[in-house]
């Protein structure tokens, strides 16, 4: 590969031929154009906000249930007490840190408690949002560190989207803070929708990274179980009681498109980290994490943990579509609301604009 | 160059190289602790190269909440699920409350259910497999380690429902609810909350030379 910054720099001086050789083969593996335009090239903030949006309510929800039984789960004489907490996380998962461990009086908790919901909530609203954004993440962390037994698979989304949020100007757009900068500047409020960061790329990529690990080891270590091989691992999760929330027991007469299943969501969920690039095969593999997650949220009773995960893969909507299809929606309910007739672009033209879009986010 | 990169990427050779290499080593956490747990066979030790460079990334993974396999459902999905019965002593001539955690009709919304639920399960899961015909003096020890963790877990749980229900006595019992088996639901048709599908599970006591129990 040519260095375009070797030309620029023998212009300005006559460097050694071994200088103009090391200069060359840095600025080649600097400047390679696969990995940087991957993570570098300056994108709309449409898909990170509308994760904000979600992921921030969803934030939100999941911390306003502590509240029903605060005491229950972060007080000093908790199912795991603060004490055990603290050893268990000094013994197993040196590194972890947690406000929670050094709040003993029931007054300091809830005071923390509530400010990290009047946090999660100006997340989702997008008020101050580059600070609430770090606020939430270290929240998040504190209390997944101190809540160590109670927490499952929504924890973890939980706390990759507060992650990645912070990195990326997740308030850009279809925020409050975007509204008052807006009216602050009224000439400036036509560019920021078109407002393009590379913060925005790297936060949107490493949700995007990260979703692939998921699937990618969550596939891996089904392929070691048999129940996945012989066809009834969801049979197994069907039939379970505890987990259960709609009962699909009656799919027993049809073994066939149980196993079938079983053998399509092991496959989708191996191979999800290959396919979702590809223009082609992006939209079924979100059309089968829409499936999936949908069915664990209805069936099996963990709406939380569906929901954040189909938010996760919302990470791979191109910001230009999910900006077509949410004005399209607004115009729309406008419409409705005011009967005016339909203007502008429709869904299919923003569905078009997803298939002309070759880099997600 | 620099202006043409910052143009197209939008920050400079520098700027990109330290991203770069924060991108690269979060990845690399990112990915190394699934891998690490998958390595680890059923009681025994992560594969080598996984565990040669954990210790360095240890506490950075542990911080940023990494430390998963993202095993869900995996290798197999539950044959059989925990929960635990509570048996609450109000010191007096009444007979002790039982409460079985988690209940549906207790426990809303269906997160706080679910909450509930992974207690239970972390209870069982700190419970030690039972120790083979012929344990060795270092399996005999890292049993006893385990069950007098298992049993601190249980201590705290059963303070807990002390503080929280106001009796001076209360203590946990696991049950185990087994999964019905497909032919037999198949050909019966039982509930899946059949009576014959739980069972209590005994805590054998720790001992100070270590403990050889089994739960059922």
């Amino acid at each position: 590969m040519k260095s375009r910054s070797g030309s620029r720099a023998a212009s300005a001086s006559v460097p050694s031929r071994s200088d103009r050789g090391r200069r060359s083969v840095w600025a080649s593996l600097l400047d390679r154009p696969l990995w940087n335009d991957f993570w570098f090239t300056p994108s709309p903030a449409h898909t990170l906000a509308m994760m904000r949006i979600l992921g921030g309510a969803m934030l939100f929800y999941t911390h306003a249930v502590w509240t029903l039984d605060l005491p229950s789960f972060l007080g000093p004489d908790a199912w795991i007490s603060t004490e055990l907490s603290r050893e268990m996380n000094q013994a197993n998962a040196p590194g972890a840190w947690s406000l929670f461990w050094y709040v003993d009086s029931p007054g300091l908790l809830w005071a923390i408690h509530i400010a990290a919901l009047v946090i999660f909530a100006m997340l989702a609203a997008g008020l101050f949002t580059r600070t609430v954004s770090i606020l939430a993440w270290l929240l998040t962390l504190s209390y997944c560190h101190r809540l160590q037994g109670a927490l499952y698979g929504l924890d973890q989304v939980n706390a990759l989207l507060a992650t990645y949020l912070m990195i990326g100007p997740s308030g850009a757009v279809w925020s409050i803070d975007s509204l008052r900068a807006a009216r602050r500047e009224p000439e400036l409020a036509g560019n920021l929708q078109a407002r393009t960061s590379v913060g925005a790329t790297i936060a949107v990529r490493l949700v995007q990274v990260h979703m692939c690990v998921i699937y990618f080891f969550g596939g891996i270590s089904k392929l070691k179980g048999t129940d996945w091989w012989d066809g009834s691992a969801l049979w197994m999760a069907l039939s379970n009681y505890e987990y259960q929330s709609l009962d699909l027991t009656w799919l027993i007469r049809f073994p066939a498109f149980i196993a079938l299943l079983t053998h399509v969501t092991v496959i989708w969920e191996t191979f999800y980290c290959v396919l979702v690039w590809p223009r082609a095969s992006r939209w079924i593999m979100l059309s089968m994490a829409l499936l999936v997650h949908g069915g664990i949220a209805v069936a099996m009773g963990m709406p939380t943990f569906g929901l954040a995960m189909i938010i996760g893969n919302l990470a791979f909507v191109p910001a230009p579509v999910m900006r077509g299809v949410v004005e399209y929606v607004v115009r729309r309910s406008k419409e409705m609301r005011f009967g005016k007739s339909a203007a502008g672009s429709s869904l299919p033209a923003a569905a078009s604009k997803l298939a002309r879009c070759g880099t997600p986010g | 160059m620099s202006a043409e990169s910052v143009e197209r990427w939008g920050i400079g050779r520098l700027g990109r190289l330290a991203a770069s290499s924060l991108l690269l080593l979060h990845i690399f956490a990112m990915f190394l602790s699934p891998f690490h747990f998958n390595t680890i066979p059923p009681g025994g030790n992560p594969a080598p190269d996984a565990e040669l460079v954990m210790p360095w990334l240890r506490p950075y993974i542990n911080f940023m909440f990494l430390n998963h396999g993202y095993a869900f459902f995996a290798p197999n999905p539950p044959a059989a699920n925990h929960l635990m019965r509570a048996s609450l002593d109000t010191g007096d001539d009444r007979p002790p409350t039982a409460i079985t955690f988690p209940d549906r009709a207790l426990h809303r919304p269906r997160l706080m259910y679910h909450r509930h639920f992974m207690l239970t399960e972390f209870l069982h899961g700190a419970y030690p497999d039972p120790l083979p015909d012929e344990p060795d003096a270092e399996s005999r020890a890292r049993h006893a380690e385990a069950l007098a963790n298992y049993f601190r877990i249980r201590a705290s749980f059963e303070n807990h429902l002390r503080v929280a229900y106001g009796v001076p006595a209360a203590s946990i019992t696991r049950v185990e609810h087994r999964m019905i088996p497909y032919d037999v639901l198949l050909r019966e048709r039982p509930s899946l909350t059949d009576p014959r599908s739980y069972s209590d599970l005994d805590d054998v006591p720790v001992s100070p030379m270590g403990s050889g129990g089994t739960s059922q």
